[in-house]
């Protein structure tokens, strides 16, 4: 049996209860682009977000914060078969406990630990290389395209950090925002698809001041490198070129 | 002036410093305020050296009173000078910060006037950043060799990360190239690990009593200007942990700015070099290793060729096969091939059931290295053939080069 969720984290979960209380061996798919096949019976289920609760509540008495965020991570990879990798996961969770995070034993968990991985990875380098612009209307504005769906992974930190601020992240792959306010959070409701991604910063104009200090920055950036030590093997190793496209020191060559 | 020349000239300045991390620090941000730290750090972007870029690292001037050989700033040298005003670097500091090009400031300096004098600049920029600016990102000042005790129980309220750096590894060394005494840089080193302690045990009574440099301390040293060898160096380094409680040793490979007869003609910085002493130190903060354990009196340098684990390890071939379903972990750390993830893994994954090798693959486990020194359930890996020479060439590093630059960085995951 295949059961097909609206591809929210939501929808997951509350398939993952409905499949618990199945009989039947499950696979959990995207309702989109779902091909059907012969032979394969598959139900639409409905996402309840009392149900999503219960299993959030249900995982974080089993492991914790921490084991819970690693299942959140991994179901946002967006690696292909991450449900399938996810669910097993939540399934060996609740079988054997938090234990279940470190049974390299088991290929497939050994597998979604490392997309995990990937997702921390890409959390921890955009967290560094995010690049804020201050456009016309004083909001700091930052767009990126992340190749997993992180952005309500790295919100909390700026959230803190940058409190005094009114800024917004702009996943411009996935069309997807949030802003913040005055300690509020909210996501981003565009007029059209299209608009959702699109750079805000050519739409809107940047305050006066903004070009002068990314031109500082840029020849701060030149002038702290040793010549006697110049590696751009080592530099792209670190800074992949896939995200120079929003960088301040690296667009425009 | 203008600024954006100032930075250049500052910013250039500065660069030889190797430190630029901006861990240690879980500095929390407030409502309304700007700025956290980030408790192993953070870098924003790689320099064309493949250096990390964490904090905006500048000299708040580049004159000095001082002559010291091997530095670029140095009185004699006839170089274009500059020197930042409180409030510039202040704009500057927050406007990066805001637009998350940095985690902070690293602010040195020249010598101007006398050490106070100076140190009493770096502080004031440091203080109306956290004062006026509610600013809450890292901070790191330098202090000035000769410094006074009261100046740095100031700096060490504002900054996260305070350090001296002691520059040349022997006594000798610093007489022949400086002007700076043993006792200037080693006075506030100790003052420093002092008013750390101090007031870590009164923070203990009272909470209320604000941090002073919840980042520790920090030195550095070249390497290559001056003829110590790496066991004096990794020794003086040990000494460093253990009696300063230092945070981190950093190593900058001599580059050559001056031409002065008291230094040494090299074309290229000894990188090589820096990169086992990085690798030593490595072992000493991570991996339990004493300093006598990784450079002996017999052989005083660390070798080109192979890396200083698995050096020890090849010296200490009667300690092993390990069997890894059973040792102890502080023994599974001394495993060539097996880093601290993979070891902790191992930990966790063999309370779930024994381990084979195709475990060990799953869990990261550089088994082409780790083979030699382990056993499954009490057998070796098929095929592994323990010659001195098979063992050597399975140690040899094929680039070291590549990973000598990421020392910034610290992160650790248990899963
Ligand atoms: S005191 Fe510092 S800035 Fe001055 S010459 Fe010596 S090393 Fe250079």
């Amino acid at each position: 049996m295949i059961f097909l969720y609206d591809g929210t984290f939501e929808g997951f979960l509350s398939a993952v209860f409905d499949a618990f209380t199945c009989k039947e061996d499950v696979a959990i798919e995207k309702r989109e682009g779902w091909q059907p096949q012969f032979f394969t019976e598959t139900t639409e289920l409905e996402t309840s977000p009392e149900k999503a609760e219960r299993v959030v509540n249900k995982l974080l008495s089993i492991c914790g914060r921490r084991g819970f965020s690693a299942i959140v991570q991994i179901f946002l990879s967006e690696e292909e078969n991450a449900e399938t990798y996810t669910f097993h996961l939540v399934k060996s969770v609740m079988k054997y406990g938090s234990k279940a995070f470190s049974r390299f034993q088991d290929e497939k968990i050994t597998r979604a630990m490392e997309f995990r991985k990937r997702v921390s990875k890409e959390c921890d380098k955009i967290l560094g290389i995010l690049r804020f612009t201050e456009l016309a209307n004083g909001v700091f504005y930052a767009p990126f395209e992340p190749d997993h769906n992180i952005l309500p992974l790295i919100t909390g930190h700026f959230y803190e950090r940058l409190s005094g601020c009114c800024w917004m992240i702009h996943d411009i792959r996935r069309g997807n925002a949030i802003y913040h306010s005055k300690g509020k959070m909210e996501n981003v409701e565009f007029v059209d698809e299209m608009t959702s991604h699109l750079n805000m910063a050519d739409l809107l104009g940047k305050s006066e001041n903004e070009d002068d200090f990314a031109k500082m920055w840029r020849g701060y950036f030149k002038t702290i490198a040793i010549e006697t030590r110049i590696n751009p093997k080592l530099q792209r190793q670190f800074m992949p070129q896939r995200y120079w496209k929003y960088m301040t020191e690296k667009k425009n060559g | 002036m203008e600024l954006v020349e100032k930075l250049e000239i500052l910013g250039a300045a500065a660069k030889f410093d190797a430190s630029c991390s901006s861990s240690g620090s879980s500095r929390k941000g407030v409502e309304g305020g700007i700025g956290s730290a980030y408790r192993a750090g953070i870098c924003h972007s790689w320099a064309a050296d493949g250096r990390c870029i964490s904090l905006l690292k500048v000299l708040f001037t580049n004159y000095c009173i001082n002559d010291c050989a091997y530095c670029i700033n140095r009185r004699s040298n006839d170089v274009k000078r500059a020197t930042f005003t409180v409030d510039e670097l202040v704009s500057l500091t927050m406007n990066f910060y805001k637009r998350n090009y940095i985690e902070g400031l690293f602010l040195s300096s020249g010598i101007i006037k006398n050490a106070d004098f100076t140190m009493e600049k770096l502080i004031a920029v440091a203080k109306k950043l956290r004062n006026e600016e509610n600013f809450h990102g890292y901070i790191h000042l330098k202090v000035i060799p000769g410094a006074s005790d009261i100046l740095i129980k100031e700096a060490g309220l504002y900054a996260d990360r305070v350090s001296v750096n002691i520059e040349l590894p022997s006594e000798k060394s610093l007489k022949l190239l400086t002007e700076k005494s043993k006792e200037s840089i080693i006075k506030p080193m100790t003052d420093i690990t002092g008013d750390i302690v101090e007031n870590r045990e009164e923070r203990r009574k009272t909470k209320k009593l604000p941090l002073f440099a919840p980042a520790g301390q920090t030195t550095q040293l070249i390497v290559g200007a001056t003829p110590e060898t790496d066991r004096k160096i990794v020794k003086l380094t040990e000494a460093f942990y253990k009696k300063f409680s230092m945070k981190r040793v950093y190593y900058s490979a001599f580059v050559p700015v001056n031409s002065d007869n008291r230094l040494p003609v090299v074309s290229m910085p000894p990188l090589d070099r820096e990169h086992r002493l990085y690798q030593a130190d490595w072992l000493m903060r991570f991996y339990g290793f004493q300093a006598d354990e990784i450079v002996t009196e017999e052989n005083p340098f660390l070798s080109d060729d192979i890396d200083p684990k698995a050096v020890w390890a090849m010296r200490n071939m009667h300690l092993f096969p390990l069997e890894i379903n059973t040792a102890a972990f502080e023994m599974i750390l001394r495993v060539p091939g097996i880093g601290r993830t993979s070891a902790f893994r191992i930990i966790y994954a063999r309370k779930n059931g024994s381990l084979d090798f195709d475990d060990l693959k799953r869990i990261g486990v550089v088994l082409k290295r780790a083979r030699y020194f382990i056993t499954c359930k009490g057998k070796m890996m098929t095929d592994t053939l323990i010659t001195e020479k098979s063992v050597f060439e399975a140690m040899k590093t094929t680039s070291t080069k590549a990973g000598a630059a990421d020392h910034t960085y610290e992160q650790l995951s248990l899963f």
